[in-house]
């Protein structure tokens, strides 16, 4: 095999990891090091955009893309032709302080082939971001991934050092499983993020002897599903990330649009990735953490189980709702206010915290901050009540993103 | 009668405070008040220059911690008006105490959007300020030097953060208006700068390298990368550069590969119909 240069290997490297779409830097405050290299913020912090849309917080990278398993779906699997490469420990440590220093990345996104066995890989993952810590005393963000079938010992020291812990449970369904992850099994990884998120739980709570928080993963786990790839539909979708949050206390569930990959697998269709559906599935997966809708509630405005494309979610959940709305924006309740279209939690709060103080009218929730365009049909304030609309349609009507006129050739 | 003062641009928020403690000692109304920032040469003919300066022992107003979160951010703004606007606030803030508490008030929705527009300013500067490494001090530590462009003030905001995040290395942020050095962990806030020329270095390569990498030709979608990270900030990114090629390239690039797959052995493409699927269990931990 050629003598790979690092520039060579990044791009192997990092083409074999932009599959994965958690990219976030959140989550975990941690405080500098007097001197030292390194903090992160709770908020998180994207450095760039590639032309895709997509943010670059970490360096997401694989420590190699050789790998034992066969997963049709990926780009890695074993049968696939694609370049192989790997990197030493010293390569990583350097790639990431390097790219810190200059303000590039907010830390490192670290994952890999399975190479010999999971418990040798996470050993080897492990030794490069001890490294980072322990010799290097870096003290920016870590997103680990974690191997379903690594030594517990191993996941505790990987806890350690790490911010973030993420196994990917890869697909929505067990036939989905079957067909393109044949050698993953998907007990074995809901068994894993079990463990991780006990493992979490107990470390967040101060021991009796020394009142401190230990050390693992203080940004929590996460996960990602492909979509597209099986024939699992929103709804069923919705309910998995629902039970995923429920049971598994993630911090978030991400959503990958099956991409077309080089050297694709001939099972999997070669197609425009389902980007708009993806955006769809994030905006509902918010909705269920932030706004109180439950799966089943999304799922009833997804036609055939399938989320509108042309409608955002909550939008489409009004509309087949309307008994509930026009809403006084002076009485009702938070809980109804969050599902008023055009109005979002801050402006929620802001909304609660003004009519304490005087009776809003349609300018006052202008400045509140609600889209006005979205919000108007649904609220009711002293001065403004939505016209009568006897039929619903009319409303998706004008909601309806307008057509478009077809040019001559 | 009518008070002018005069606001420097670093350390507006002190001054300002100063000021308006005085003022409202006085008993001031905001139109008897008039503001401006000390580079701007212009004088006011009704006013008299600051008559306080350093005068009598000064006396404490009481303002809820909410009304200086806001200040601060604000005096960063460009807008001439702001010192006006937060001194109106002050005013009504000592006769009606609920107005902090109302976000519908124009007045503080105003202060509100101001406020927000530096924090955003403040956050992309954390987010699209890049270092060069310009070489070893001779105290051994590295050095690096960064230029930024930001729409309003926003260098006293992020200090803080560099301060923090940057400890065992030596470097200096040029702005048109400010500059922030930090030597040794000794910081100095100085004065502004025109557009230096730095040295690219070979890890600028590296990171052009990478973010060509992970992009995905299959997703391209230019607008929702400039609504995150809109042309202006560009010129001073040296990923920049390779914007243009990787959108011109990637219809070719999503084409190719879509030619060479395989053709589907069959399989029709999934379209969420598939109402049989079962669903993964959750399985509950078992009790050791």
């Amino acid at each position: 095999m050629p003598v790979l240069t690092l520039q060579q290997k990044l791009t192997i490297l990092g083409d074999a990891a932009k599959y994965d779409a958690s990219c976030a830097s959140s989550g975990v405050a941690r405080t500098a090091h007097p001197g030292g290299l390194g903090t992160a913020e709770a908020s998180g912090i994207c450095h760039s955009f590639t032309p895709d849309g997509r943010c670059v917080s970490l360096l997401k990278i694989l420590m190699t893309n050789f790998c034992i398993y066969d997963c049709a779906y990926c780009i890695n699997r074993r049968s696939s032709a694609v370049a192989r490469a790997r990197f030493s420990v010293d390569e990583v440590v350097t790639l990431t302080l390097e790219f810190y220093r200059r303000n590039y990345i907010e830390g490192l996104f670290l994952s890999s082939g399975i190479i010999r066995s999971p418990d040798a890989t996470m050993e080897d993952l492990i030794r490069i971001v001890r490294n980072l810590r322990e010799v290097h005393h870096f003290n920016g963000y870590i997103h680990l991934k974690t191997i379903p079938d690594a030594s517990p010992e191993l996941v505790a020291e990987a806890g350690r050092h790490a911010d973030r812990l993420s196994i990917n449970v890869e697909l929505p369904s067990e036939q989905g499983m079957a067909a393109f992850a044949p050698q993953k099994n998907p007990l074995t990884i809901r068994h894993a993020m079990g463990d991780l998120s006990r493992h979490i739980a107990a470390a967040a709570e101060p021991t009796l002897r020394r009142r401190l928080r230990q050390r693992f993963a203080p940004a929590g786990q996460s996960t990602q599903m492909i979509i597209g790839a099986d024939g699992a539909n929103d709804a069923q979708i919705l309910v998995q990330s629902a039970g995923l949050y429920r049971h598994y206390g993630l911090k978030r569930v991400y959503y990958s649009a099956f991409s077309p990959i080089p050297d694709a697998s001939a099972r999997l269709p070669a197609l425009k990735p389902p980007l708009l559906r993806e955006h769809r599935l994030y905006q509902a997966d918010w909705l269920m953490r932030f706004y109180g809708y439950a799966p089943e509630e999304i799922g009833q405005a997804a036609a055939g189980g399938m989320l509108d494309l042309d409608l955002d979610p909550k939008l489409a959940w009004a509309l087949l709702n309307r008994a509930q709305f026009p809403l006084d924006v002076n009485r009702a309740p938070r809980e109804l206010l969050l599902r008023v279209p055009g109005l979002g939690v801050r402006s929620v709060e802001r909304l609660l915290a003004a009519r304490r103080q005087q009776r809003l009218r349609y300018a006052d929730v202008t400045r509140l901050g609600a889209v006005m365009k979205k919000a108007r049909s649904f609220i009711v304030t002293p001065d403004w009540h939505p016209p009568p609309s006897s039929e619903a349609d009319d409303l998706r009507t004008a909601f309806l993103p307008r057509p478009r006129q077809l040019q001559l050739l | 009668m009518s008070v002018g003062f005069a606001i420097p641009r670093i350390g507006a928020f002190s001054v300002w405070r100063q000021k308006a403690r005085l003022a409202l000692h006085q008993n001031l109304a905001p139109d008897q008040v008039t503001w401006r920032e000390e580079a701007a040469p212009q004088h006011d003919l009704f006013g008299t220059d600051a008559p306080f300066c350093g005068a009598r022992g000064q006396r404490r107003f009481a303002v809820p911690q909410t009304f200086l979160d806001l200040a601060v951010p604000v005096c960063l703004h460009r807008e001439v008006q702001r010192f006006a606007l937060l001194y109106e606030a002050l005013w009504r803030l000592q006769r009606e105490a609920p107005f902090m508490r109302n976000p519908a008030d124009p007045l503080l929705a105003r202060l509100s959007g101001l406020e927000r527009a530096v924090l955003r300013d403040a956050h992309k500067m954390k987010s699209f300020l890049r270092f060069r490494d310009v070489g070893v001090a001779a105290s051994g530590r590295r050095r690096f030097a960064a230029w930024f462009e930001p729409d309003h003030y926003p260098l006293e905001l992020v200090a803080e953060f560099f301060i923090r995040r940057f400890g065992d290395m030596d470097w200096i942020i040029l702005t048109p208006d400010a500059s922030l050095c930090s030597v040794n962990g000794e910081v100095v806030l100085g004065e502004g700068s025109v557009r230096p020329d730095l040295p690219k270095g070979a890890a600028e390569d590296l990171w052009c390298t990478y973010y060509a990498t992970v992009f995905n030709p299959a997703r391209v979608s230019p607008r929702t990368m400039q609504g995150h990270m809109p042309k202006k900030y560009w010129r001073n990114l040296p990923e920049a550069e390779l914007i243009p090629g990787l959108i011109r390239g990637a219809e070719a690039r999503h084409r190719a590969m879509v030619a060479l797959a395989p053709p589907q052995r069959d399989r029709q493409p999934p379209d969420g119909s598939d109402t049989d699927l079962k669903p993964l269990c959750f399985p509950q931990p078992q009790e050791q």
